[in-house]
């Protein structure tokens, strides 16, 4: 009898719980807890002294400030981002995620709010030029990411035998394996690769073309029931491009000039 | 009821990589417990010797493996040696630092075992003409492996869990091959409590079949 009035206490907790929107208990909480990934710059990384920066940083710091709240940077490295907010343990998930279809199955999708695009990044020395060059060899990936999808599907269809793909835990481990010799390339956004060549850890890391993949457009999260709160997402987007926001801090954290289009032609979002 | 629909037949589509995965968990388990055994005994002799080289040495590789994390031997087995330019796969890097780890806590369940057998039958053993070594084989070490059964098979239990770990260094054991099929719609729960079953499945096994072992062999 006990038991059977805790499970119905904790069926109606639960369901209460649920039912408010992200929207409304940020705004009363005054705290947006935001999942990012914060070891790949620079879109995502830790200053000199360990404090989170970088475009998604600066971006869940406007999402908190739209919403007069302030912004709880979680870290959520590459495989945790997804579970991170199907758990509860984020509101949101600013972290450079591919807005794939299988991903939309666990969580709700706002429209892109970045775009970069993909290379082939090497090591000097492994004699790989290009994407072609690819097969035979060993290369590497950060488990669950699309770009380990596209470069299995790609392993599958060469059939060449000696091609093998390790994917490891996070970014951090695949930039190591890579510089070790433990594989000889990972396909990496542009932007990041560029940094971490430029950042001397890797010394001996170097760029060798592009991936024949469409430009890697990148979605900000939320839970996958919470409409209200998705909506208010997409508005919030649609708001940093039209404030002309996005703009600045692509130039902030990428490359002066010209932000990429977060649309693509042919085709509404 | 927590808002969240499970999708289970994700999980059936995977089935056949995630006992492929189970399978190499057992066998990792298997290999790194019988070559923790070979290591470990010896050691176990060494420790109660209680002085010289072989003393220090065992003493040194049972601190290291039972007073740092596994995770961390697996690391320095993958990424550590890298360091130094030796390259090990990830099936090799989680087998010898497995090795390593149960080596240590190995030798000291058969230190404890040691001490339950009295000094005298070695001494037995030699005065009927078999050396020290053969004194070991043919009389400590038959009686040695009833007395350290419980601890053995906890022992084999914990190898079977640690082989998880592989899965930071891009293993598909189990616990990789789960991530790995989970990880393109992100369906986790799904995926991690068929997992945990399938774990639980096989510590039992191992429990069952340890009863069943015990029961026919080493009953007195």
């Amino acid at each position: 009898m006990n038991k059977t009035v805790l499970v119905m206490a904790m069926a109606l907790a639960a369901g209460q719980s649920w039912a408010a929107s992200t929207l409304d208990t940020v705004v009363q909480a005054k705290v947006l807890r935001c999942g990012v990934m914060l070891d790949s710059p620079p879109s995502g990384y830790r200053t000199a002294d360990n404090q989170p920066a970088g475009y998604d940083v600066a971006y869940c710091d406007d999402l908190a400030k739209a919403l007069g709240a302030r912004a709880e940077i979680v870290e959520t490295p590459s495989p945790d981002r997804i579970p991170a907010l199907v758990s509860n343990r984020i509101d949101v998930l600013v972290a450079s995620t591919t807005n794939s279809t299988a991903r939309g199955l666990s969580v709700a999708f706002s429209q892109p709010y970045l775009s970069v695009p993909i290379a082939v990044l090497t090591r000097e020395g492994s004699g790989i030029r290009g994407w072609d060059d690819l097969k035979g060899h060993a290369l590497g990936g950060v488990t669950g990411t699309t770009t380990e999808q596209f470069l299995k599907m790609a392993i599958g269809s060469w059939k060449v035998p000696s091609t093998h793909y390790v994917g490891y835990g996070n970014d951090n481990d695949s930039y190591v394996a890579l510089e070790q010799g433990k594989v000889d390339a990972i396909l990496l956004s542009v932007p990041v690769s560029t940094l971490l060549i430029r950042s001397g850890q890797f010394p001996h890391l170097q760029l060798a073309g592009m991936a024949p993949m469409p430009p890697d457009l990148l979605a900000i999260a939320v839970k996958r029931g919470d409409t209200e709160f998705l909506n208010w997402t997409r508005l919030f987007v649609w708001n940093q491009v039209a404030s002309g926001r996005y703009k600045t801090l692509y130039n902030q954290y990428f490359a002066p000039g010209d932000a990429p289009s977060l649309s693509i032609g042919g085709v509404d979002y | 009821m927590f808002g969240y629909t499970f999708y289970w037949s994700l999980v059936w589509d995977a089935i056949p990589e995630l006992l492929a995965g189970a399978w190499l968990t057992v066998q990792l388990a298997a290999l790194s417990m019988l070559l923790g055994t070979v290591f470990g005994l010896p050691l176990a002799v060494a420790r109660r010797q209680g002085e010289g080289r072989a003393y220090r040495l065992a003493t040194a590789w049972v601190e290291l493996a039972r007073n740092t994390p596994t995770l961390f031997q697996i690391y320095m087995m993958y990424f550590g040696l890298g360091a130094l330019g030796i390259q090990i796969s990830s099936y090799w890097a989680v087998l010898i630092a497995l090795t390593f780890n149960n080596t240590g806590y190995l030798a000291e369940i058969f230190r404890g075992g040691l001490a339950g057998i009295a000094r005298q039958q070695l001494a037995a053993a030699r005065s009927l003409g078999l050396n020290q070594r053969q004194g070991y084989l043919h009389v400590v070490f038959p009686q040695l492996l009833r007395i350290v059964f419980p601890g053995y098979v906890t022992q084999a239990v914990w190898a079977m869990l640690n082989t998880s770990l592989g899965m930071l260094v891009g293993l598909q054991e189990l616990s990789g091959a789960a991530q790995s099929a989970q990880s393109v719609s992100f369906r986790s729960f799904e995926f991690f409590l068929i997992t945990a079953l399938i774990y639980y499945v096989i510590a039992k096994l191992i429990e069952f079949g340890a009863r069943a072992v015990f029961w026919r062999w080493l009953r007195t």
